[in-house]
């Protein structure tokens, strides 16, 4: 009993930062600023899934999206040219985008209410990290290295841009 | 069955990260003297005065370093189950690996020798010379 405490104690705790990062991630003026509130939330998330104790998707949310994604979009942004850029504070900006939240809110509550939600946490064996990669290299070795192609085609690609944007 | 015993180390780990950066800032907030003048509060630059604004644009090179991280990072998600699993599995899932690896080496070697982890100064200069109009 002293354990399930616990537990709520840290959701809740995950749960206010995750919302207090995602509404900075809208809110803050400096678009760098709204970036780095997105690897707070993506963190905070992966917090999330070690609760579940589902440690192999905390890990992939931490590399790729804390990790990759971020790096991604920062570098997306100081390659931009945003000197004294803020950004759009306008009613009617304001107005769009409560009406959004409001539009995005209304379809969710569907859902949330129709999930029959499960009353007690489902019991894992802690073995998913073993059973990911037991599938991954026996039964599903052909699609994993095909995601080895994709990188390299990936890479490749963008090695051929930018070289073009450095020679230009 | 798993436990969240096993997490109170990193829980522990965070909680230190946070407590001694946090006290020594909050430590030398309390004690230092403060005199600002508007020298003191410029961008730090080497001793150098800055010139422009931070939020200028950077070069395209500092992306593709950006690129090869995330497709590496990509390659260290699958190095984990592997190394849960390889001993069980044995030789085959070395070689899946090593396959694996080999094609992403062969994308870093496509990069090195297109010249793309050389450092040019080139483009240094241009965006140097674009940002001439605004001092």
């Amino acid at each position: 009993m002293k354990e399930v405490a616990a537990d709520l104690i840290v959701f809740f705790i995950l749960a206010l930062v995750s919302i207090f990062a995602a509404v900075m991630v809208m809110e803050a003026e400096d678009i760098f600023h709204a970036a780095l509130f997105l690897a707070l939330l993506f963190t905070v998330i992966s917090g999330v899934y070690i609760l579940l104790l589902a440690e192999f998707i905390a890990a992939i949310q931490l590399l790729v999206y804390g990790g990759a994604i971020v790096v991604l979009i920062l570098f997306a942004i100081v390659l931009t040219n945003r000197a004294g850029k803020v950004g759009d504070q306008s009613l009617k900006n304001l107005l769009m985008r409560t009406a959004a939240i409001i539009g995005f809110t209304a379809l969710l509550v569907q859902p949330i209410l129709k999930t029959p939600w499960p009353q007690r946490m489902i019991e894992t064996t802690g073995l998913n990290t073993y059973a990911v990669g037991y599938s991954l290299f026996t039964d599903y070795v052909i699609p994993f290295e095909v995601v080895s192609l994709a990188l390299l085609s990936a890479l490749i690609g963008a090695v051929y841009l930018s070289k073009r944007e450095v020679e230009a | 069955m798993v436990t969240y015993e096993h997490y109170i180390p990193v829980v522990a780990f965070i909680a230190v990260g946070i407590l001694i950066p946090g006290g020594a800032m909050i430590m030398s907030w309390m004690i230092r003297t403060k005199n600002p003048y508007p020298e003191k509060l410029t961008t730090y630059e080497c001793g150098e005065e800055p010139i422009g604004t931070a939020q200028m644009q950077f070069d395209v090179q500092y992306y593709i370093y950006a690129l090869l991280f995330v497709v590496f990072d990509v390659e260290t998600v699958f190095l984990y189950p592997w190394a849960v699993v390889f001993t069980d599995i044995g030789m085959i899932a070395v070689v899946e690996m090593v396959i694996f690896i080999a094609m992403l080496l062969v994308a870093l070697v496509y990069a090195w020798k297109k010249g793309i982890l050389e450092w040019t100064s080139l483009s240094w200069r241009e965006v140097q010379v674009k940002m001439e109009p605004e001092k």
